[in-house]
């Protein structure tokens, strides 16, 4: 039987997100917005959700005078993102059957 | 608006990302050649005190040099830090390692002063081989590595043949090459190779 596929992952904007912090320490929101190519006010909504799931930390602060949010994905956000790639793996080898 | 995905829009969207966070690669050479000519001419200074001044105060130049590193090092991170938008992995781990190599210099200064300074800088050497083996190993970039390696030849040089080398002013133009080959000559190479991976 495959598995579930988590459903705050499976869309593509909060793949990208979670899948760009999962490879860094840390990121700001303009570098998210640059490596996504997502719109300011989409890419705010889908990190407000992961961050109510617990998958991102969000601070918000400030850098020479100008607003600055970092994000950070969480030990949670890692294991449901690699719960995720086994996940999806697991689809693509049943379809290649 | 929320895109679902097909499992194999899935790999794709990972593999995009993935290859996202790898092409953006540290710029570290500015740390290896603003340190290595900063200590080059820290040595040089030292080395003109201790043979034509005669002077006790020389070493004098290597807090100074420390402060002046220190300021500029912590400039250069903010700017590139903004200018990047976020903190690699590579980074952080680098950080440690300096951070550990900053704590040993203290340690090896304050054996010179109280004990001995010809042996303190052996153990500078060896220390700044130890950074850059280490960075080299996390950067995988062999001329850093090989750059280490040397450090800790002229060390164990000056260690072996104590009569020939173990004794000021000589210490400070051994100090001097294992900059030029721990540093320098590695730091150019590495800049050669971002200016590569940046162009391609």
């Amino acid at each position: 039987m495959l598995p579930d596929l988590d459903p705050l992952l499976h869309t593509q904007l909060r793949l990208q997100i979670v899948t760009l912090l999962a490879g860094v320490e840390d990121a700001d929101f303009n570098w998210l917005l640059e490596n996504t190519g997502a719109t300011r006010g989409n890419l705010s909504v889908q990190i407000n959700k992961l961050k109510d799931a617990e998958y991102l930390t969000v601070e918000k602060g400030f850098k020479n005078n100008y607003p600055l949010t970092t994000c950070k994905i969480t030990k949670k956000g890692r294991e449901a993102f690699e719960k995720y790639v086994a996940a999806i793996t697991k689809y693509i080898k049943h379809q290649q059957k | 608006m929320e895109k679902t995905l097909k499992p194999e829009d899935s790999l794709s969207v990972i593999a995009e990302m993935v290859s996202k966070t790898k092409r953006n690669l540290q710029e570290g050479s500015f740390y290896y050649l603003m340190w290595g000519w900063l200590a080059l001419g820290a040595a040089g200074v030292e080395y003109f005190l201790l043979t034509y001044m005669k002077s006790d105060w020389h070493p004098i130049v290597w807090p100074v040099m420390g402060v002046l590193g220190g300021i500029a090092s912590a400039v250069y991170s903010r700017k590139a830090h903004a200018r990047q938008g976020h903190t690699s992995f590579i980074e952080s781990a680098m950080k440690i390692v300096w951070m550990a190599f900053g704590a040993m210099m203290v340690l090896a200064i304050l054996m010179g002063a109280t004990q001995n300074w010809s042996l303190a800088y052996v153990l500078i050497i060896a220390l700044y081989g130890m950074g850059t083996f280490i960075s080299g190993g996390i950067l995988k970039f062999r001329p850093l590595i090989y750059g280490g390696v040397a450090c800790w030849i002229i060390s164990a040089v000056c260690i072996l043949w104590s009569s020939e080398f173990l004794h000021f002013p000589t210490m400070l133009i051994m100090l001097m090459i294992s900059l030029a080959v721990g540093y320098l000559i590695p730091g150019y190479a590495l800049k050669n190779s971002e200016a590569k991976n940046n162009a391609a």
